[in-house]
């Protein structure tokens, strides 16, 4: 409702030159239950209730534990060394004593990560351009496609234009009104016939069978 | 300006007296600012109704049809006028729609369904809610647990 009373405005806009606006566009809901209380003894239609649980097959279980084991025990150990070796870095530096390669090696991993950014930074403008390219392509495109439109809309308008001024010599002005009435008065129209395919015309007050022959004009 | 067609039911009047009331709807139509393009008569007719209008039980009446064009604005104001007149025993005005012009795809609804054009926008509507499968990368040509 704020974008329409504004205008152009919008909530970002304000929002951006410091007024405090936010708009919600979620439904809020909150949570309304979430468990029985441990106190609170079960229900009756629930005490003698066996859940069915889904039969395990022992060699899945089996293997499933042996995948588990074997990741857990790695993760574990891999996070156990790194401990490890940050106690250590942290009680050489309260010491103060860092090793002497540190800059180099420091250096060393720098110049690789350098590396790596360059190529991937011409990998991204090549394809920046490759984008580019397609844009300006379909812009042109796009361009002509309007003037085209353009030009087509101009020749139906200047068509219907020289429909209307042919139909203008028709017209009934004032200066024309006591023609136009006087020959109206004298030609009754009926427009109570209906008119086949091969341009039969079957007026209304005649008999359904017959047929008065007429080309339609 | 838009096309209007105004049909007017004139009480049982003499000949000179239906040219004053058909020249004064005119002149209206005129001061307001439109110009008529046709005016046609319908003729002399019983009514299919008794109309009571403005104290007198019309039974016949003649019809004529203006086709006139006017701004869109003076159309309710017409209507009031032509209430008014006591001359007027039924009047209504309607826009004067263009015929439409349709196109004949039948060749294409009777295509096979593969062919139609709805049909593959729906498929192309189903295929884009449909979720990525990622490969397992697993070796198997199967999935190894019970799911």
């Amino acid at each position: 409702m704020l974008r329409n009373l504004l205008g152009k405005t919008t909530i970002d806009s304000l929002s951006a030159n410091g007024f405090n606006i936010s708009y919600n566009p979620v439904c809020v809901q909150s949570v309304r239950w979430r468990r029985k209380p441990r106190w609170i003894p079960k229900a009756k239609t629930k005490i003698f209730r066996i859940p069915n649980h889904k039969p395990l097959l022992p060699e899945e279980t089996h293997e499933w534990l042996r995948i588990n084991n074997n990741y857990k025990l790695q993760m574990n150990s891999v996070r156990a060394f790194f401990r490890e070796e940050v106690m250590n870095k942290k009680k050489l530096i309260a010491q103060g004593q860092t090793p002497a390669d540190e800059e180099a090696e420091f250096e060393r991993c720098k110049s690789i990560n350098d590396e790596w950014n360059q190529e991937i930074a011409n990998i991204r403008d090549a394809r920046y351009a490759r984008i580019m390219k397609k844009r300006c392509e379909k812009l042109e495109t796009s361009l002509d496609h309007l003037e085209r439109i353009k030009e087509l809309q101009m020749t139906k308008i200047e068509e219907r234009v020289r429909i209307q001024k042919e139909k203008s010599t028709t017209f009934i002005t004032r200066k024309n009104i006591d023609q136009a009435i006087e020959h109206a008065l004298s030609n009754q129209v009926d427009f109570n016939f209906s008119i086949d395919l091969q341009g039969n015309i079957y007026k209304g007050d005649e008999k359904p069978g017959s047929v008065a022959k007429k080309e339609a004009n | 300006m838009p096309s209007y067609e105004a049909l007017v039911i004139l009480r049982q009047m003499p000949r000179q007296e239906v040219i004053t009331t058909l020249k004064r709807t005119a002149e209206a139509i005129f001061s307001k600012g439109g110009f008529i393009r046709k005016l046609d008569n319908l003729g002399h007719r019983t009514l299919p109704f008794r109309v009571f209008e403005h104290g007198i039980i019309h039974k016949t009446g003649t019809a004529f049809n203006i086709t006139f064009d006017s701004p869109s604005k003076v159309v309710f104001d017409l209507n009031e006028e032509y209430g008014r007149d006591v001359d007027i025993v039924r009047s209504n005005i309607f826009k004067a729609e263009e015929p439409v012009k349709i196109k004949c795809t039948l060749q294409e609804e009777l295509q096979p369904p593969a062919y139609r054009k709805g049909v593959i926008r729906m498929l192309r509507i189903a295929r884009k809610g449909q979720k990525e499968k990622y490969p397992l990368n697993t070796g198997l040509n199967y999935y190894p647990f019970q799911k």
